[in-house]
Parts: structure tokens; C-alpha cells; sequence
């Protein structure tokens, strides 16, 4: 055990406080989501770093951590900080090197057994179609000009170039563009090195995966019938980023802010991972637009891999994808800075909203969710290991005062990969996960081991404390039948 | 936690150059002897700090992964010191990703400043750093 539980003082039975006058040099106090169990199973390092964050100018209120918080670089992964437009900063850690990483929902008119029959065929053709692992080069081949068009236009590109539908834009975070974005902020090293990565998932925790609707997981049915959630339905849920590129613009920028931020701005920090810069100034800004670049990269990422699995489920299926009801539920970033307007002290604020490893939960009536979702807030996609299930949620009012409109993005891992690796095998694994009914194909065996469902915190335990501090409702469960894995 | 940490120690500061390249390709590949050596990237970086200097070195190959699907697994290196900065002047032998030769595990995204370090002390060098993957 930890010894977290004596540093922070209980506001609720999921809201724990760090005081300001626990560092020096602290802006303002921290907040921790959790329940008293996961705050057992923090490392004390995500203490360390959110303190530290806690230090940086201009951060409002509280640095958060959500439930499924973990240590990062720099910031923790699973951290919140919302800076003040004027006097406050922005920090590539503070967003993550993978910008923009994410979760895309799709839905299917399938039930689960239409798809049973065809899952290992659905399942390799997947594996195929959307490259995965070290060095995977995906199928759109485009010119360094036509990247830089991918970056300032986003999605919007996609559809433009027959890799999408128009609805799947109204389905996207932002629409899937961040008009913000201008690609002469961005390293030519950054463009050559996402040139060749459209369309593709990447490694690590990065997924593609089937999965199933079990009717005794639907907890709120009218909310569901809202997304198009049935009973014994298949969905394809997955999650990756920007790929080298975003890694990139995050390094290059990095580096410049190590730079700048003493000599030119007098900025101390406690960590170089928490490089940054005055939102204002011009590398503050010029990394703003470079990083909504990364954004929208990631966008066209996953809307490629979207066109991928459509021509996959259309050809396993022998019908269009249309006929199969193939329609996004939504895509979520999480990892992403954002200006956003929140109530402070009963005043409208604009501000800088770092989530990283955390996902936006707007609540009902904001307008910028989907009108279709308005009345019930903004869906939140939370990935699980590819053992246990995954949730569909969704922002709500709370969210906004205790959060600023954040919740967590996936149960969090508590057991470093090596470790992992010494664990499991990944064979074994393999094995055992086909017998509960998943088919997983996977780059390698020592890659499984290490996203083994024991290496993650319970996804039920980290929904129950978002769902516990009201920054999230509970929608529906997913189980997963089959797995892509990078 | 979505990361390698790797320690190099080295009687000289350009072996733990050569030692950090291997180990960082050799998170990616589970055999070095399976990446034949018939290809090579001349490069050259340069840092005022030596630390960054190793940082800026392995940063290239991160980059020739994922621009040109190349892997390296033997280096030579030339490490020089001018008033104001280090320069490296590096030849990186290796050959393109083969997904039927090469047995791959973890893809390295990014070199990360988190906990990296590069230290003398007496005859030893030692480098530490944190792949994220």
C-alpha cells in the first residue's frame, strides 16, 4: 500500500484534496477523482507530477487527476489543468506526445450471431487491411503537400477524397477539424515522418476491436436508443493518434519551449517534460497551431482506418456498408489543449484546457455536441484492456463545475510493461482469451502479454468513480470478441 | 508506464552512443543479428549539452523508422567538441523493416527527457533514459 492515502484529505468518498501549501512553489491545490481502492493503487509519482503541475503559471482551480490516473512524462497521464488565457501557459506534456490520440465507436446492424460465423475472417481481414506494429506503413499515398493539406483540413479531407461520409464529420470532436491549424508551424522532419502513417494503429495500447452489446449491460436504454445501441449488437470501437507525426511536433516543440521559457521568459519548472511557454507569446502560439495540426491529422487517421473497416465488413458481408448500418457513434480525443469556456467564481472564463489521457465530457445543452446528442450530453468513449470490456458514457452537467467537462479515458495501467512481460506469456494469453470467446491477432505474442487485463486497473472501478462523482453516466458495457492489436 | 527504460554503461562516451542505438533498436527487434547490415544513414547532430546531444542522436533513428521503415543495429560514431557545442558524426548500418525476417515487438514512438540522463564517473560512462512505446 501507498502511502498516498495520508498526504491527501477526503472532500467525498471519489474527491481527495493535495492542499497548496504541500510544495512550494504551488499555484493551487490538487484535486484527485478516485475512489479510496484506486488511490491505493496509484504510484506516487502521479503525486509528484500533479503537484508539479500544480506549480505552473496561470492554472485555475485545481490540477485534476481522473480516476484512471497513472504516471507520465511530465504531467500524469489521466491529468487535467486549465490555464488562464493571459497569464497562463501551454505545455506539450500537458497534452501528451501522441496528440489527438482517441477513441472512434461504429456502429453495426449486426447482432452477434451474424457475426459469430465470420469473427476470424472479420478479424484477419482487419489485421490486414490496417497495419499495426513497428514501422506499419498505411494504404493512403500522398505527396508532403497533400499531408500538409490532411493537417489543416482534417476529416474534412477524407470526405473530400471518398475515405468518408458527411455524417461522420458531425460525428467527430470538432467536427474532425481544428480550424486553428496552420501546417508552417510544423518541422519538415515531423511531415516525413507521418507521411507514411494514415491509416494506421500503431503499438502499444493501441487497438481495433469488435465487440458485443449484452442486453444485462445496458444501463440506460433510452439514452442508448439514442446512439443506435441495441441488444446483441456488434460495434467496432478503436484507439490510436497521430502516430510519429504528433510524437514530433510534441519533440520539436518541446525542445524550442527548453529553449525560451528561463531565458526569454523567466519560467522555472520542476520537471523538463513540463517544458512550456506564455500561451500568448509566439512559440506558445505558433505550438497551438502545430499541435491542431497533430489534431487533425489524428482525425484522418482515424477516419482512414474507419474507410478500412467499412471495406472490410462490406466485402466479409458481401453487402454495402450502408446496408450495415456502419455509422459512427462518435470520436473522442484525449489528448488534446483546447479553449474552452467554463463558469469560474460565477463568471464566464475563456481558457486553455490541457487533457491528457482524459477526455472531454461535455453535459447536455452545450452547443458544441452533435444535435442529435444535445439533450443527453456528449458521448465518452472508455477503452478497457482487450480482456475485460469497454464503456460508453456520457458528459453531464457536474462535469463542467468539477472538472471543467473532464472524465477519464481508460483504466489506467498499474503494472509496467516489462513487468507484464514477466507475468504473462503471451501465448498462454492467447489461448486462454480464445476460450473465453476472443480472437485477438496481434503483431506479437510478447506484445499481448504486455496489454494483459491484470496489467490494467478494474474499467468497472475507474467507470463507478466517474459515474460515483457525477463527471459521467453510465450507458452501456461492451465485451470484446474480437481484437486487433498493435 | 506505456514505456522501456534503458540503463547503457560504457568505458567511453561513444560506445554509450553505440550501446544506446542498439538497445533502442533492439526494443523494436527481438534479435539484432537478424537485421543484416547492408544499408547505411550517414548523419550528423549537434547540441550544447551532451545529453541532448545522445537525446538528438536517437531521436534520428526514431525518425528513419518511421519516415523510411529502416532499422539499425550496428553504429560507428565520432563524437567532437567545439567552445560552444557537441557535434556527433554517426554511420548507422542496418535495412529496411522485413516483416517475415525481423521478429518485432515494441514500436518506439518517442525518446523522452523523462529521467534522462548521461553521467561520467571516474572510467564509466552511464546513460539512462525512458522510450516511450
Amino acid at each position: 500500500m501507498n502511502d498516498i492515502i495520508n498526504i491527501v484529505k477526503k472532500k467525498s468518498d471519489t474527491i481527495w484534496e493535495i492542499p497548496a501549501d504541500y510544495k512550494q512553489g504551488m499555484n493551487v491545490p490538487v484535486r484527485i477523482y478516485a475512489t479510496k481502492q484506486l488511490l491505493k493503487l496509484m504510484d506516487h509519482q502521479v503525486i509528484d507530477q500533479i503537484t508539479n503541475v500544480a506549480t505552473l503559471p496561470g492554472i485555475i482551480n485545481y490540477a485534476y487527476t481522473m480516476p484512471d490516473a497513472h504516471s507520465g512524462y511530465g504531467f500524469p497521464i489521466g491529468g487535467v489543468a486549465a490555464m488562464d488565457l493571459k497569464e497562463g501557459v501551454i505545455s506539450p506534456g500537458g497534452i501528451g506526445f501522441d496528440i489527438n490520440c482517441g477513441m472512434r465507436l461504429v456502429l453495426t446492424n449486426l447482432t452477434h450471431n451474424d457475426v459469430k460465423p465470420k469473427l476470424r475472417e472479420l478479424v484477419d481481414q482487419l489485421y490486414n487491411k490496417v497495419p499495426a506494429g513497428v514501422g506499419g506503413a498505411g494504404f493512403v499515398k500522398i505527396n508532403k503537400s497533400e499531408f500538409r493539406d490532411i493537417t489543416e483540413m482534417g476529416s474534412t479531407w477524407c470526405v473530400e477524397n471518398g475515405y468518408g461520409w458527411e455524417e461522420d464529420l458531425e460525428n467527430t470532436e470538432e467536427s474532425g477539424i481544428m480550424k486553428g491549424a496552420s501546417a508552417e508551424k510544423v518541422s519538415d522532419v515531423a511531415i516525413k515522418r507521418g507521411l507514411k502513417q494514415i491509416g494506421t494503429l500503431g503499438s502499444g495500447n493501441h487497438y481495433l476491436e469488435i465487440q458485443v452489446v449484452k442486453p444485462e449491460y445496458i444501463f440506460d436504454e433510452k439514452a442508448a436508443k439514442t446512439v443506435g445501441i441495441f441488444p446483441n449488437q456488434v460495434v467496432i470501437m478503436f484507439h490510436c493518434g497521430s502516430r510519429g507525426f504528433g510524437h514530433q511536433v510534441a519533440t520539436d516543440y518541446l525542445k524550442k519551449f527548453l529553449g525560451v521559457m528561463e531565458s526569454k521568459y523567466n519560467i522555472k519548472i520542476l520537471d523538463r517534460e513540463l517544458a512550456c511557454a506564455p500561451f500568448q507569446s509566439q512559440e506558445g502560439q505558433d505550438y497551438f497551431s502545430a499541435m491542431q495540426c497533430a489534431i487533425n491529422m489524428s482525425f484522418v487517421n482515424r477516419q482512414t482506418i474507419l474507410h478500412r473497416i467499412r471495406e472490410v465488413f462490406s466485402k466479409v458481408f458481401k453487402t454495402e456498408p450502408e446496408k450495415l448500418g456502419l455509422s459512427m457513434v462518435y470520436d473522442v480525443a484525449h489528448n488534446t489543449a483546447k479553449v474552452e469556456e467554463h463558469e469560474v467564481d460565477g463568471k464566464n472564463r475563456k481558457m486553455i484546457i490541457h487533457r491528457k489521457g482524459a477526455t472531454r465530457a461535455f453535459g447536455p445543452g452545450r452547443s458544441e455536441i452533435p444535435l442529435k446528442y444535445r439533450n443527453i450530453g456528449q458521448p465518452v468513449i472508455i477503452g478497457g484492456s482487450m480482456e475485460t470490456g469497454s464503456y460508453l458514457l456520457l458528459g453531464t452537467k457536474e462535469a463542467h463545475k468539477e472538472t471543467f467537462a473532464s472524465t477519464a479515458h481508460g483504466s489506467g495501467r498499474i503494472m509496467s510493461r516489462t513487468k507484464a512481460k514477466r507475468m504473462f506469456r503471451g501465448e498462454t494469453l492467447y489461448k486462454d482469451m480464445l476460450k473465453k470467446g476472443i480472437y485477438v491477432k496481434s503483431v506479437s505474442y510478447s506484445g499481448l502479454a504486455e496489454e494483459a487485463g491484470d496489467a490494467y486497473k478494474d474499467i468497472d472501478d475507474v467507470v463507478d468513480a466517474t459515474v460515483n462523482a457525477k463527471i459521467s453516466k453510465r450507458v452501456v458495457r461492451f465485451i470484446p470478441i474480437g481484437n486487433v492489436k498493435g | 508506464m506505456a514505456d522501456a527504460a534503458i540503463e547503457v554503461n560504457s568505458e567511453s562516451l561513444e560506445g554509450i552512443f553505440v550501446d544506446s542505438g542498439k538497445a533502442l533498436t533492439n526494443t523494436m527487434v527481438d534479435d539484432l543479428k537478424s537485421i543484416k547490415t547492408n544499408q547505411k544513414y550517414t548523419f550528423k547532430v549537434e547540441s550544447q549539452e551532451r545529453d541532448l546531444l545522445l537525446f538528438e542522436f536517437l531521436e534520428k533513428l526514431v525518425i528513419e523508422k518511421d519516415a523510411n521503415q529502416m532499422l539499425f543495429s550496428e553504429f560507428e560514431v565520432k563524437i567532437n567538441q567545439t567552445d560552444k557545442k557537441f557535434i556527433v558524426s554517426a554511420i548507422a548500418y542496418g535495412e529496411h523493416i522485413d516483416y517475415d525476417r525481423h521478429e518485432l515487438c515494441a514500436d518506439v514512438k518517442a525518446v523522452t527527457l523523462h529521467k534522462f540522463s548521461l553521467t561520467q564517473e571516474k572510467e564509466n560512462w552511464k546513460a539512462e533514459m525512458i522510450l516511450d512505446i
